[in-house]
């Protein structure tokens, strides 16, 4: 290292300083939105989803696709408390926490590899990466193979439904993309459906609607981190449904359990006496 | 009163035992075995904070090393991540319940946050039995930047070692020989610390959680409880100044660059 750079240089030019590409609060006349007035052009021109995806990526989408990733929305807002995200709402709602409280606990909780936003950004990442392997030479059966096993099965974030419950969402998925004009499908779909007609002949598993909405958005030339970003928080409109019905009502009154409704498979009673090794040292 | 035909959860860490008139009421809860009103009376809570994470009650010697850990992560300082999170919530004036939540969430993630102390505590499992010289570190050090992390867990502190860290790494190995882990970081940190890198706070909770018998998964929690009293307290604090002691960053120090997407 020259002795004319400090270690701390990287810092120290951040330091009350701030560099950025998102936007500006002008106090007292606008805010700058990517370059863009929020409070005049956007206002006028734009709707929330294109200015959401403004915002976080700095690419300004066209209405169709804008309405098409609103409309997938929906395909993670069923507003049934038994579903997890859900439940925690629910259970929000009994304890009276704040709405945000619910929204944001909902939305952690489906922050996870099995639903929700991060199972998409997997999928993601998943059919990304595959393709890329494939376009090397790597034929599919050998890229499966590849991939690590769970109880047997490819572990496959999006590919993973055991096909006799099949997941209603992927129809309607299809259905919209082609009402919008997205047709014919483009090569991350095109790829998905391959990998899921491979998987449900070697595996009986297929591609969930993650799995389509990821190669979808692939397709529009999102990254998988992108589609993270716009995919958070996805289910909060079923987490607030669960939250409003329950609030208000006495502690605990959302599936309330016996003592025994929980399996206990530890130790049985014992005692910190002196019998106990690892007290006497 | 029958239970449900398939019980909601299975637990290995805690049974309660239902009162006779209302099975919703538990009269007794046991911990691992050990009632509650037993451990209240007989130990520390780090001792019980071991039992839960780790199943047993500590040896003495491990408990001491949890409590010197804890102690010593218990503040990182109101620059921390997420203390300063906290704490910008508290002046904001955000509901008080939420400033803890908030702090431990803002210093998760896999960038020295709570993400990588299980990368960490992998990492260190992993290489445990490589000396730090046959890893390449000294050549490593050698052509590392500032902000680069050789592995995790380890890395600079804004340039330079943290010095805190390495003191507390002492501490704790000092007070048991069994510190495979804690001795094996202290041997990187040797090579690592001349060329301005050092401990972080994910490698030196993971090195503790390894020699604590804490696995992966468990060794976020540990780093979780350890810094969450600093988070509480600087966050509350916050809430008892005016908004207006928190000022925003003037203009002439905001640079923006416009390009529309």
């Amino acid at each position: 290292m020259s002795a004319s750079i400090r270690p701390d240089d990287y810092w120290r030019a951040r330091r009350r300083h701030i560099r950025t590409a998102t936007g500006q609060w002008l106090s007292g006349k606008d805010a700058i939105v990517r370059g863009r007035s929020l409070l005049g052009e956007c206002m006028e021109t734009l709707d929330l989803r294109q200015l959401q995806v403004l915002e976080i990526t700095g690419r300004l989408i066209s209405p169709r696709l804008s309405e098409w990733i609103d409309k997938s929305v929906f395909f993670t807002s069923y507003p049934d408390p038994r579903i997890w995200c859900n439940f925690l709402g629910a259970s929000c709602g009994t304890q009276a926490t704040t709405p945000v409280v619910a929204h944001a606990i909902g939305c952690l909780a489906a922050d996870s590899r099995a639903y929700g936003s991060r199972a998409q950004y997997l999928a993601a990442q998943t059919v990304e990466r595959l393709i890329a392997e494939e376009a090397e030479g790597v034929p599919l059966e050998v890229l499966v193979e590849g991939v690590p096993k769970r109880h047997g099965f490819p572990s496959l974030s999006g590919f993973a439904r055991p096909l006799k419950v099949e997941d209603e969402r992927l129809g309607p998925a299809r259905e919209l993309s082609r009402r919008l004009g997205f047709a014919p499908p483009g090569p991350a779909v095109l790829f998905a459906e391959r990998l899921s007609n491979y998987l449900e002949a070697q595996y009986g598993l297929g591609m969930n609607v993650a799995g389509y909405g990821a190669a979808f958005l692939l397709d529009q030339g999102f990254t998988p981190d992108e589609i993270y970003r716009i995919s958070a928080g996805r289910v909060a409109i079923g987490v607030m449904a669960c939250y409003a019905e329950r609030f208000g009502e006495p502690a605990n009154a959302f599936l309330p359990l016996h003592c025994n409704d929980i399996a206990y498979r530890g130790p049985a009673a014992r005692s910190v006496g002196d019998e106990h090794p690892q007290r006497s040292r | 009163m029958p239970a449900l035909p398939h019980p909601e959860f299975t637990t290995r860490i805690c049974q309660e035992l239902p009162t006779k008139s209302n099975p919703f009421v538990a009269r007794e809860r046991r911990l691992y075995g050990y009632a509650i009103d037993e451990l209240w009376g007989r130990c520390t809570l780090s001792e019980v904070i071991y039992l839960m994470i780790g199943g047993e009650l500590p040896t003495r010697e491990r408990a001491r090393l949890l409590e010197c850990l804890m102690i010593g992560l218990s503040n990182l300082g109101p620059r921390d991540v997420g203390i300063r999170a906290a704490m910008t919530a508290g002046i904001s004036k955000t509901h008080e319940e939420l400033l803890l939540p908030i702090g431990l969430l803002a210093c998760g993630g896999s960038n020295n946050g709570n993400t990588e102390i299980a990368l960490a505590h992998r990492y260190i499992r992993e290489h445990l039995q490589h000396d730090p010289q046959d890893l390449g570190a000294t050549t490593l050090a050698a052509h590392l930047a500032p902000t680069d992390t050789p592995m995790p867990g380890f890395g600079s502190t804004y340039g330079s070692e943290d010095p805190i860290l390495t003191r507390l790494a002492n501490a704790c190995i000092e007070l048991s020989i069994d510190t495979p882990a804690l001795r094996w970081g202290q041997k990187v940190v040797t090579t690592l610390a001349p060329h301005g890198h050092g401990w972080r706070f994910p490698g030196l909770v993971a090195a503790a959680s390894l020699d604590l018998g804490f696995g992966e998964r468990e060794s976020i929690a540990v780093g979780q409880l350890a810094r969450a009293p600093g988070i509480a307290a600087q966050g509350l604090e916050q809430l008892h100044h005016p908004i207006h002691h928190s000022r925003f960053l003037e203009d002439e120090h905001y640079e923006r660059i416009d390009s529309p997407g």
